[in-house]
């Protein structure tokens, strides 16, 4: 058997096979004991059907059998020897007799690429931070009495502290429509997302009032339909002062106070914007990372992203199906440079965790389940016998020590991101440069995927 | 016109006589040895040294019909056993058709 690799392109390879007549006779001869084993006809036991029998009634189905497995068989004996790093499953691309009697074939596959693992320690990227003010933290507050304020009966509603609770009713040439009513809606008038002309109505409405309203609904809110309003209940919100009380009702502890609420809040505030901003930085390292590598990524690595992209869509839904008119090509055309530098991060992340020497040990899932079983306020044991029981387990703690690391090692700039909002601005205010230069500039940040961080 | 010989019979034991140049067919019933040896000879050109019959009886057959039960007959049917001179061979298998 004679064999050449021809390369096709930097990780795509293509292999020939020719076999000799002798060679591929014994593949057929083989594939057609092994079918008359299992050859059952009239007149002979299982098994006992002759073999130019067996030949004569399934030979062409046969010969096709005999010539995809020598073909597997020839790849398989290559793979051994040589050993190269193939990704997903070969695939083969031509398969015929030769007019010798012997065998053709022909099979593409892919193989890891080979690349240097660059600088990955030291990486330059911004890290965002945020300080909270008083101003946000009143506005907190704010909400938190509005959640918990009490309603006290009112004659009218004079001002936009009171909520007013109504029957909605759609109408159609000025009737009601049956089966379209929407009963005991609680409007609080100071919530902004009121629309402002239902709020502009219900201003000094009282019990058994009734307004019409034109309402958008539909896609975008560009069609108005008329309703009918009827106010069933008006009633004045009275807000908790902000004191100790509120705090030890919010905090459920009897001792604490509005300063340790306020605390509390900033905390909150604090760490939401923190993990929203360490998001950033790490796909900020990610993306330097990643630009940094220079070299072809594998198709089917690709697409296997991709399926999980599409596999994740799904899982999204309710009823764990694509959405209705789902294009799954346009899909995938849009979402292929995504998918590609996944791949390539992915494939960057091994040899980071070659390098590095990243193993998960026991103590890595008890870290995780503790922190898990916290997060969902779930009995310990039982979270880390799920996490242990998980494939992807293992991969997400390899994959969040990476990242730890890469954050350890990257040579961050701390930003704040008022000052980082202003420099943003600085930035597209026209100031006598021409629109050339300021476009070349949003193209190349656009192209950085990450490396840029628009607030 | 009457067909003499109407199929090869294809079993374990009818292989194992190919090995020993006898072939075995289905006949028509009213045929004799030397029609049987004639078709033969005419069809695979070949030498026949002898011709053996068995005439099959019928076999009673009954059905259950939603009528009722219907008593039947399987067909009269005769079979050969055809010897060849030595040598000689009959590609029986070559002559059926395949399963496509």
């Amino acid at each position: 058997m004679e064999s050449t690799v021809l390369e096709s392109s930097g990780v795509r390879r293509e292999i020939e096979f020719s076999l000799t007549k002798v060679e591929y006779d014994a593949h057929f001869s083989k594939t057609l004991r092994e079918a008359q084993k299992e050859a059952q006809l009239k007149g002979f036991r299982k098994g006992m059907v002759p073999l130019n029998l067996v030949k004569q009634l399934y030979g062409k189905q046969l010969e096709a059998e005999a010539m995809e497995e020598a073909a597997q068989e020839s790849f398989r004996g290559y793979a051994e020897q040589v050993q190269p790093r193939i990704v997903g499953i070969p695939a083969v691309t031509e398969l015929r007799r030769t007019d010798d009697g012997g065998l053709y074939v022909k099979i593409g596959y892919e193989i890891y690429p080979e690349f240097e693992l660059g600088q990955y320690k030291g990486l330059q990227a911004q890290r965002i931070f945020h300080t909270v003010t008083g101003e946000e933290v009143d506005t907190e507050l704010d909400n938190l009495r509005e959640r918990l304020a009490t309603l006290e009966p009112a004659e009218s509603a004079d001002d936009d502290d009171h909520v007013v609770t109504v029957d909605i009713q759609k109408l159609a040439d000025g009737l009601p429509v049956i089966g379209e009513t929407s009963r005991d809606i609680r409007i609080f008038l100071k919530h902004e997302n009121v629309n402002p002309e239902l709020r502009r109505l219900l201003r000094g409405t009282r019990v058994g009032d009734a307004i019409r309203v034109d309402l958008p609904t539909g896609d975008g809110g560009q069609t108005n339909i008329p309703y009918e309003v009827t106010v069933k209940e008006v009633n004045r919100a009275v807000l908790p002062d902000a004191d100790n009380t509120l705090a030890m009702k919010v905090l459920d502890d009897t001792t604490a106070t509005i300063d340790q609420l306020r605390e509390q809040i900033t905390l909150s505030i604090k760490h939401e914007y923190d993990s929203q901003y360490s998001r950033i930085f790490r796909d900020s390292v990610v993306a330097a990372l990643v630009n940094s590598h220079d070299f072809d990524v594998p198709h089917t690595m690709t697409h296997m992203v991709l399926d999980s992209f599409v596999e994740d869509l799904k899982q999204r839904d309710k009823k764990k199906e694509l959405p209705a008119g789902f294009d799954r090509k346009k899909f995938e055309s849009e979402m292929h440079p995504t998918a590609e530098r996944t791949a390539k991060w992915m494939l960057i992340r091994e040899q980071i965790i070659e390098a590095e020497g990243i193993t998960v040990e026991e103590a890595d899932y008890e870290d995780l389940a503790e922190f898990e079983a916290k997060r969902m306020g779930i009995q310990y044991d039982i979270v880390l016998r799920y996490l242990k029981s998980l494939d992807t387990t293992q991969e997400r703690i390899v994959a969040e020590k990476v990242m730890v690391l890469l954050e350890d090692y990257a040579d961050a700039q701390e930003i704040e991101d008022i000052v980082l909002k202003q420099q943003e601005e600085a930035k597209a205010t026209p100031n006598g440069e021409d629109g050339v230069g300021q476009q070349q500039e949003g193209a190349e940040a656009d192209s950085d995927e990450g490396s840029t961080i628009k607030l | 016109m009457r067909q003499v010989l109407k199929r090869p019979i294809l079993t374990e034991k009818s292989t194992a006589l190919s090995n020993k140049a006898q072939y075995v067919f289905e006949v028509d019933v009213n045929a004799n040895k030397i029609e049987i040896r004639k078709a033969v000879e005419s069809r695979y050109r070949v030498d026949v040294t002898s011709v053996r019959t068995i005439t099959v009886r019928p076999q009673a057959r009954v059905q259950m019909t939603r009528r009722g039960w219907i008593q039947g007959k399987t067909k009269w049917r005769k079979k050969a056993i055809v010897s060849l001179k030595q040598g000689q061979t009959i590609d029986i298998v070559g002559d059926l058709p395949t399963e496509e």
